[in-house]
């Protein structure tokens, strides 16, 4: 009996010496981890680019307090339209994917939230764990469709354009969404309510710049794992993808349903801040190209091309508003003829995109062409 | 016979009117390092492709490893051990050079870091370390070769399909690429087949022969046989190793 109380209690006692040992090297571990992280996050950059990183974040971050509500409330479409392009980006810019109607996932997103609210009575926080995968499985679909056929990159572009246009249509006829005139939430107490995300400008600010930065890093650790690796080999040249075991429909399916996943949040928030839903806004292809062109003016396949894009895309509508207001003349369709121009001059003097070429031109990362990731062997910042 | 790694029979494929490649039987034993010798339009690419899978034959088998190849896509043939390079070569041009590497490295080794060890590996041996951050669409030269052969050899490959890489580079290059894929051909056992559009750049580094002429297959011999069929011409004057 005793031999076998000695070993079950060297047993129990290593063991639990053991377990003290991982609890003790925890923290470790963690920092250790979370040191790794932050060194990919600023890989690439100059320390100039890191500071002047760390200014705009603690900048964004206290606007509130040093802003006034005018600028608040001029950030809030530029950081959701930061987030919104973010998403697309992700499809378009690093997988490669041209897809035409992102706005059908906002969309997506923002009747799954507002219907279920309405409907079920379930909140905006557990509806967004509902409406994120409701879009990546339509985005998955509409993927599994196009990308099926001969020439599957002009099927895509096609079937998500037309797709965003049937749904524009399409929510215009359902009584339960409440058809062309939308559906409207019922209002709540002023100040601001955080489990039921409506209500004051600060309480929006504060989401979406969470929002913004969660998708900024979260992508950029996506575009260093495999599946990144995968996103970005196809992009720059499927037939050399393929031939190193590159799957490119999976790989493709991938990049659609994670971004629009991604892509579903920015229609919730739009859905529960502004209480009114109305197919024409949430689908329109207006939506979807602003979406698109916040990108591509910032910088396709960049991270921080579309919040460059946003903060010169997003205030147009808001000095045409102003303009229209001023004269006393409703300016209609001045809107996409302002985004016309601006793609024209993008493409004609900085077809990269606005922030590679501010980042050079700044000083922000080395100079010479962009490399990809931290390797030995390349000159440091 | 479990020997034999790659076998074709009676393969044809044609595009359009033209027959690219019309029944080629070829048998390629486990270890072998054989050359594809041919013009251009010979259909030496076109072999390529119909063996990784990226076009489908309109006759005949593919077996490698007794598995029957039909209707396998090229990720697919790659993950059954078949890499190959192209010719001209198809960067991943916005990817830096240890990136594209690494690209290929992440199918057998999914742990991103033992992954990036096997490719710090390759690049040294490829001597392409100092370029590791470069873009692979800027490289210029044998470079463009070396990561070529880089990242399929990252794919960790049973077969590998050169097209063309010694082609186009100098005899001290030529040398040192060989000596390379020698070593991977003794090691691993890795069988390796070299389509060259001259029979002299492989002459050293070939154990046998394979001409192809308008898609058929001409002739089939050691490169000792060829070479005394041939008589004292340009080849002679390669040195073996």
């Amino acid at each position: 009996m005793r031999p076998v109380l000695r070993t079950t209690a060297t047993a129990v006692s290593s063991g639990l010496a053991g377990m003290l040992r991982l609890i003790e090297t925890l923290p470790e571990r963690l920092a250790q981890a979370l040191m790794e992280m932050l060194a990919d996050l600023i890989a690439g950059t100059t320390w100039r680019g890191r500071l002047l990183g760390l200014t705009v974040l603690l900048g964004l971050a206290t606007l509130p307090e040093w802003a006034g509500g005018g600028v608040v409330a001029l950030m809030i479409p530029v950081l959701w339209l930061a987030y919104a392009a973010q998403a697309w980006n992700l499809v378009s810019g690093f997988a490669g994917l041209l897809s035409l109607g992102p706005a059908l996932f906002v969309g997506l997103g923002a009747y799954c939230g507002a219907g279920l609210a309405l409907h079920a009575g379930i909140g905006p926080w557990l509806g967004l764990w509902l409406a994120m995968p409701a879009a990546a499985l339509a985005g998955t679909a509409l993927g599994a469709l196009a990308l099926r056929t001969d020439w599957p990159e002009v099927a895509f572009a096609l079937l998500t354009l037309i797709a965003a246009e049937a749904c524009r249509l399409g929510a215009g006829h359902l009584e339960i969404l409440g058809g062309t005139a939308g559906l409207v939430l019922p209002p709540v107490a002023p100040g601001g309510l955080l489990p039921e995300l409506r209500g004051h400008p600060v309480l929006a600010y504060y989401l979406l710049f969470g929002m913004t930065l969660t998708a900024l890093v979260a992508i950029r650790l996506l575009l260093r794992s495999g599946l990144g690796y995968r996103w970005l080999a196809v992009r720059e040249n499927p037939t050399a993808a393929a031939a190193v075991g590159v799957n490119l429909f999976r790989t493709r399916l991938s990049a659609m349903a994670v971004s629009a996943a991604l892509t579903a949040p920015a229609g919730a928030f739009l859905a529960f801040f502004s209480g009114a839903l109305v197919p024409d806004q949430l689908f329109s292809a207006t939506s979807s190209m602003a979406m698109v062109l916040g990108a591509v003016t910032g910088g396709l396949g960049t991270l921080f091309g579309p919040l460059v894009g946003a903060l010169v895309l997003a205030p147009v509508d808001a000095v045409l508003a102003w303009l229209s207001q001023r004269s006393g003349h409703p300016l209609p369709g001045l809107t996409p003829f302002c985004y016309g121009l601006l793609l024209v001059l993008v493409v004609l003097f900085r077809p990269g995109g606005l922030w590679p070429w501010l980042a050079h031109r700044f000083g922000l990362v080395p100079p010479g062409p962009p490399a990809g990731n931290r390797w030995p062997g390349e000159p440091g910042p | 016979m479990t020997d034999d790694l790659l076998v074709l029979d009676r393969v044809s494929k044609s595009f359009g009117g033209l027959e690219a490649i019309s029944g080629v039987s070829l048998t390629v034993p486990a270890g072998a390092i054989v050359a594809l010798v041919g013009a251009a339009g010979a259909g030496k690419t076109t072999l390529f492709d119909l063996i990784t899978g990226h076009c489908r034959p309109d006759a005949g088998t593919i077996r490698f490893l007794g598995r029957n190849l039909a209707g396998l896509r090229t990720d697919q043939t790659c993950a059954a051990g078949i890499a190959r390079t192209f010719h001209p070569v198809q960067p991943f041009r916005g990817l830096g050079v240890a990136d594209t590497v690494m690209v290929a490295a992440l199918l057998r080794a999914p742990d991103p870091t033992e992954a990036r060890r096997r490719v710090l590996d390759l690049l040294d041996l490829l001597e392409l370390t100092p370029l590791a951050g470069r873009p692979a669409g800027g490289l210029v030269g044998s470079a463009r070769q070396r990561l070529e052969l880089a990242r399929a050899l990252a794919t960790r490959p049973r077969l590998l399909l050169l097209d063309e890489i010694l082609g186009a580079l100098a005899p001290t290059e030529i040398r040192r690429l060989c000596a390379v894929l020698h070593a991977f051909n003794h090691r691993p056992g890795l069988t390796l087949i070299l389509a060259e559009p001259r029979l002299n750049a492989v002459m050293a580094l070939a154990h046998r022969v394979v001409m192809l002429e308008c898609g058929q297959v001409v002739a089939d011999a050691d490169p000792e046989t060829l070479r005394t069929a041939a008589g004292p011409g340009p080849a002679s004057r390669e040195s073996h190793p």
